[in-house]
Formats: C-alpha cells, sequence, structure tokens
C-alpha cells in the first residue's frame, strides 16, 4: 500500500516544492518593486519640484526636479552587459540645459569595457585629457577644437575623485554624471548570473555634492560663453 | 564584495546599502566554485572511464584539478589587474592584440553553447529514461530547455527566476547524501570497489588509456574560470577572487573524488564508461527511490543552473565582438525594454538548437571541451607576455599569482596532453575545430579587422610594454 502511495507522495511533494518556490518569486518581485521605489527616497527631498517618472520592469523610476533653478533629472540604470563582469547599478545624474559648448567632452574612468550606458564608444576623436584629470580616464570627442577651457570643468575633478565615479559628460545639450551606486552580488551572479544589489538608497549629501559641482561646472561654461 | 559604505576622496558615499553582506561568507565561497560547473560531477567526466578505465580517471581527475588550479591562480591575477573588463576576450585585446580576442571571444562563445547543448541533451534524456515511454524521444525536452532558457535570457532581469542557493545546494547535497548512504566506510555492505576494479579492468589499456582519459577529465571542473568576474574597480580583489575560485576548487576536487568513488564503487566500468548520468545510475542501484529521485532532481538542477550561464555568458561574448565591430554592429544592438544583447541571444539559439539535434551527448561535450582547451591554452600563453610585457611592480596588480612561470607551464603540458588525447579519439573533431578557427581567423584578418577601431583596443592607462 505505501508503494502505491509513494507517486502520490512524491507528486505532493514535488507540488509543494514548486508552490513554495512560486510564493517565494512572488515575494522577491515585489520586495524588489518595493525597493526601486526607495532608490531616491532621501533625495527627493533635495529638490525642488520633485517629481517621479513611472518606470515598466524592471526600470527605476526617473526622478526630476530642480537644483538650483536648474532642471535635474535622476536616473538608475542596471547593466548587465559586460563580458566576465559584475553588473553595475549606474546613477545617471542630468542636468539638461544648454551649456554653450561646441562639442561634446566625454571623460570615461577605466573604459576597458564596452560602455551600454553611454553614446562614449560612438565617439570618434580620443583626445588629451585636461592636466590633473585622473590617469584611469579617457576624453572622447565629436570635434576636438571647439572644446571648453580646463579650468571651467575643474570643479568636476573632484567629483571624479569618487572612487565609483564613472563618466563626465559635457554637450552643448547639457552635463552628466554618472557614478556607481551598486555592483552586483558576487556568488548570486556567478552561480545563477542575477544582478543583485540589495536596498540600495541613493545618499543625501553625496547628490548634494554633486549636483553643486555640475551647477558650478554650468555656471563656468555659461559665463566662458558670455565672455566670448 | 562592495563594502556597504564606501569611502571616497570626496568624503562621501554615493549610496548606502539597507541590506548587504559585508563580505564573502562560506556558502557564497562555496556556492562560487559549484554553481555552474557541478553538472561536470553528474555527466561527461564518466566517458573517461570508456577511455581508459576506472582508476585512469581517478588518476586524470588530480592532474586535471592541477589544470584547473593553475587556471584559476592565472585567470585572477590577470582579472584583478584588467579592471572593469573582465574575461579573457579583454585581456587578449590588451596583452597580446585584436586577432587573438576575436579567437578567445569565439572559444568562449562556442565552449559555452556546446556546454548548454550538453546540459540541454543531459535534461532530455534523463527525462526520457525517468518516463519509461515507449517511443519518447528526447527532443522535445532538449528543446524545451534551450527555449525556455534563452527565453529567460531575453528577458533579463526582469524575469530572472529569484532563487535562491537552495537551488545549487540541491544538487551538491544530493552527491553527499548518495555519498554517506551508501555506506562508504564499510566497503562489500553496499560499495564493491574491490569487486568492480580490479588490477585486470583497472587500467584495461594500459597507461596510453590513462592519456586517453584527459578528453573527459577536463568536464570535471569545466566553468570555474567563469567565476573570476571582474570589478568595476580593484578594490579588494586579493581576497574575493583567487580565494573564491580556489575554494571552489577544493570543493569540486572533493565532489569529484566521491562521485568517483561512489560510481566505479556501484557500476562496473564497462557501463560507467557510457551511461549518460553516472550518479542517477549509481542511486538506481541502490534500489533506494529517495536517491534516485533526488538524483534526478540533482542532476536535472545541476545542469538547469549550467545551461542558464552559459546561455548568457556566450550571447555576452558574441555582443561584445559585436559592439568592438569585430563582427557586425548589428549584433551589438541592446533590447530597449529589457536591457539585454537580444540579437545576439536570438542568434546563438538556433545554432544551439542544431548542435542539440546533430550531436550526441559526447560529442557536444567534446566540442565544448576543444573550445575550452583553446582558451586554457591562450591564457597560459597570455600570462608568460603579460608578465614579460609589464613586469611585476611596473603596473598595480590586485593579485599576483604565486610560482610563476610554473602555472603556465604546467597548464600548458596538461594542455597538450589534453590535445592528444582528444586526438586518440575524436581526431576528426580537433582537425576540424582547428580548420575553422584557422578559416575565421583569415577572415577577420583579411575582410574584419578594416573596420575595428584600432585605437580603442588598448584602453588601460598602463606604461609602455617592456620592449616597445
Amino acid at each position: 500500500m505505501l508503494e502505491g502511495l509513494q507517486p502520490l507522495l512524491g507528486l505532493v511533494l514535488a507540488g509543494a516544492l514548486g508552490l513554495v518556490l512560486l510564493r517565494q518569486f512572488q515575494r522577491n518581485r515585489a520586495a524588489a518593486a518595493a525597493s526601486r521605489g526607495r532608490l531616491f527616497g532621501e533625495v527627493a527631498n533635495l529638490l525642488a519640484e520633485p517629481n517621479f517618472q513611472a518606470m515598466p520592469e524592471p526600470d527605476h523610476p526617473i526622478l526630476h526636479g530642480r537644483f538650483r533653478g536648474l532642471p535635474v533629472q535622476l536616473r538608475a540604470v542596471v547593466d548587465t552587459l559586460a563580458t566576465r563582469k559584475l553588473p553595475s547599478l549606474w546613477l545617471m545624474v542630468t542636468v539638461p540645459v544648454p551649456t554653450g559648448v561646441g562639442a561634446v567632452f566625454d571623460f570615461m574612468m577605466r573604459p576597458a569595457s564596452a560602455s551600454t550606458f553611454s553614446n562614449y564608444d560612438q565617439l570618434p576623436h580620443i583626445i588629451s585629457a585636461p592636466a590633473g584629470w585622473p590617469p584611469d580616464g579617457i576624453a572622447r570627442s565629436d570635434n576636438p577644437l571647439p572644446l571648453p577651457a580646463a579650468e571651467r570643468l575643474e570643479p568636476a575633478l573632484k567629483l571624479l575623485g569618487n572612487a565609483r565615479a564613472k563618466e563626465f559628460l559635457v554637450t552643448p545639450q547639457g552635463v552628466r554624471f554618472v557614478v556607481q551606486l551598486a555592483e552586483a552580488d558576487r556568488a548570486r551572479y556567478g552561480v545563477f548570473r542575477q544582478a543583485e544589489f540589495g536596498d540600495v538608497v541613493v545618499s543625501k549629501p553625496f547628490l548634494a555634492e554633486v549636483l553643486t559641482g555640475m551647477a558650478e561646472v554650468i555656471d563656468n561654461l555659461r559665463a566662458e560663453r558670455k565672455a566670448a | 564584495m562592495t563594502d556597504a559604505v564606501v569611502s571616497s576622496p570626496v568624503g562621501a558615499a554615493p549610496a548606502q546599502r539597507v541590506s548587504l553582506l559585508r563580505v564573502l561568507g562560506p556558502a557564497h565561497v562555496w556556492a562560487l566554485g559549484v554553481g555552474i560547473v557541478l553538472v561536470g560531477e553528474y555527466t561527461g567526466w564518466n566517458f573517461a572511464v570508456d577511455k581508459g578505465g576506472a582508476l585512469a580517471t581517478l588518476i586524470v581527475c588530480w592532474f586535471v584539478g592541477v589544470l584547473y588550479t593553475s587556471v584559476a591562480m592565472i585567470d585572477s591575477e590577470v582579472t584583478s589587474t584588467v579592471a572593469a573588463a573582465g574575461g579573457q576576450y579583454a585581456q587578449a585585446k590588451h596583452i597580446v592584440g585584436p586577432l587573438m580576442a576575436f579567437n578567445v571571444a569565439l572559444y568562449l562563445v562556442f565552449a559555452y553553447t556546446m556546454l548548454q547543448v550538453s546540459d540541454a541533451i543531459l535534461v532530455g534524456d534523463l527525462v526520457v529514461t525517468v518516463a519509461g515511454t515507449e517511443g519518447l524521444q528526447r527532443h522535445a525536452f532538449v528543446v524545451l530547455t534551450i527555449v525556455v532558457l534563452a527565453w529567460l535570457n531575453y528577458r533579463g532581469v526582469l524575469m530572472t527566476l529569484n532563487v535562491n542557493f537552495v537551488i545549487t545546494a540541491i544538487a551538491y547535497v544530493a552527491i553527499v547524501v548518495l555519498f554517506f548512504a551508501v555506506q562508504p566506510w564499510s566497503q562489500g555492505t553496499v560499495l564493491k570497489l574491490g569487486e568492480l576494479v580490479t588490477p585486470d579492468n583497472a587500467l584495461p589499456y594500459g597507461w596510453i588509456g590513462v592519456i586517453a582519459a584527459f578528453h573527459f577529465g577536463i568536464w570535471f571542473y569545466l566553468g570555474i574560470e567563469g567565476t573570476t568576474q571582474a570589478a568595476e574597480e580593484v578594490r579588494s580583489p586579493a581576497r574575493s577572487l583567487p580565494y573564491g575560485t580556489m575554494a571552489g576548487m577544493i570543493t569540486l576536487l572533493i565532489g569529484a573524488a566521491m562521485t568517483w568513488y561512489v560510481c566505479a564503487s556501484l557500476l562496473p566500468w564497462e557501463y560507467l564508461g557510457f551511461t549518460f548520468f553516472p550518479l542517477y545510475d549509481a542511486a538506481r542501484i541502490t534500489g533506494s527511490g529517495f536517491l534516485e529521485t533526488l538524483m534526478f532532481w540533482g542532476t536535472v538542477l545541476a545542469a538547469v543552473a549550467s545551461a542558464n550561464g552559459c546561455i548568457n555568458d556566450a550571447a555576452r561574448a558574441w555582443f561584445s565582438l559585436g559592439r568592438d565591430r569585430y563582427l557586425p554592429t548589428w549584433f551589438s544592438a541592446v533590447h530597449p525594454k529589457y536591457r539585454t544583447p537580444y540579437r545576439s541571444i536570438l542568434f546563438l539559439l538556433p545554432i544551439a538548437l542544431a548542435f542539440a539535434f546533430i550531436a550526441d551527448l559526447n560529442q557536444a561535450i567534446t566540442f565544448s571541451i576543444l573550445s575550452g582547451l583553446l582558451g586554457y591554452t591562450f591564457m597560459s600563453i597570455n600570462i608568460v607576455m603579460f608578465r614579460r610585457k609589464w613586469p611585476l611592480g611596473s603596473i598595480r596588480r590586485g593579485y599576483t599569482h604565486p610560482f610563476h612561470p610554473m602555472p603556465a607551464l604546467a597548464l600548458l603540458a596538461l594542455c597538450i596532453v589534453t590535445y592528444f588525447a582528444v586526438f586518440l579519439g575524436y581526431g576528426s573533431q580537433l582537425i576540424a575545430m582547428t580548420i575553422f578557427y584557422i578559416i575565421v581567423s583569415v577572415w577577420f584578418h583579411f575582410y574584419r579587422y578594416k573596420y575595428v577601431r584600432r585605437g580603442d583596443q588598448f584602453t588601460m592607462p598602463w606604461p609602455k610594454p617592456v620592449g616597445y
């Protein structure tokens, strides 16, 4: 009789395990969604007129606002595309205002793999970075001649001094700073190729420092344009 | 593993993590080495028994362990130094050149695509065997496995099953449970090693059989180099990279020895040499329904976890080739919503399916092993060039492996032996692959290289190499 019950017991056990895994999957998805909502929880009040733009999964919501009168956009991007490299959670801080520069200046730290969150790889010219800039970064441009003067970009140096800084971009349409918020859990990615970052919350003091630096760069660029 | 709060020259951390392990815990260290490689304990290694006998397989198990220990040490050094790049592909670009990088990327693609095919064939055959239904063929299950996993990878972060280490634990614990269930401390009760492996059949083909067994001995550990994932910035690799990989090697060595011991003590070597699922068959021999079920699920889970990682890695290697213009840039497209290399995933899917229909398990494994071997051969040459061009002290290294050049020489020697072993059994396949790589190299050199941005190939802030 016991032998006859074994297949049934096996099915019941398999079904129970399947339910447990499904429930776990649902809980984890809910937790991930909640975590995405908390990413900018501490910095929203740093901006005037903060508003969140909802994005479809798996993207994080985009936070829009104003800082010192300048429009600001905060966007988090999950990058899982590099070969044999742990995924990164990048924070892209963009100030989309006309800067008056004549060309794109894109400084990328450690550009040894494809920059899938940026058009850096598409810029045709490698240019000399200003003196004193980090040696493990490389600058590119679409047109090396009308670049801004190095001293105008000096506030960016402080931002690039952060060990997790990745990119500083100046274009005629605005300025962007990219920094790594988190790196995927090594064991979980190594085994399951899952980009698990845990619960990440952007730091308010850090963002204030970044926005201040970017605002100074924009002020310098505008002053240069006026002087010209 | 990154710290919860990062200190920086500007004094502020970009983010806080509410919950994060600060260090690589023991469970994670173990999981690193086991995850995508454990399938090698469930199948493939036993074909070495067919080549040289049970004792030959055990000998090879330890020698190939030395090969992979060298791989782990060498890969850890280069990965921790070529920061933010990751993988032998980026290493080849910086240390050897674009043609080598092109070949290395292809090694990665084919090694992991064929490993994925092997995993799918294993799942299909096992399901058909367990079902025991007359006329049921494996192909539907093989296709289902490959297509479902490709779809998961296509959907990327959104659809990744958020499983925990219970899944991997089942696969590894299954081997441990089987080991203790057969009472290894009392030979003759369940295990009959003395009867099944005798002086007459331990080395049925003599010492040439030991050489031949190297062919499939690689399968015990193939994929361990995939655990050396580069971090964005070299911060504390001295602990995490080699520690994780070496701990994984130790785990696999123990697992391989246990696997051999149990299987060789339960299955006659002639049968062990050709079965597709030695551990499952060993469990069946014990007569325990529980062990049989445990081994079934252990095999399926190990194979599926491995196949998932393979699809991920192969697609990203192909994507990188497109991104660098080594292949048409069409392949470097990123899905606008899921942010996955979807064209690369879709392109490799029919290739995997085609091989799954054409090849049987040991052929698929051989293709994977050959591509992996080529990659390991490159590694041994690469590290010598790396140390020669950028000696110790000339650049910052996150981890420096000891006893150089002994690991490189040992690795190269074992690779040569294994090439010979493959030639003994699958000479035509070896020649075909060699011709294939020569043809694609010629195509790259004479046709494709003109599209490559030469100035973009070397991006590390290193001084000029010695001699240049």
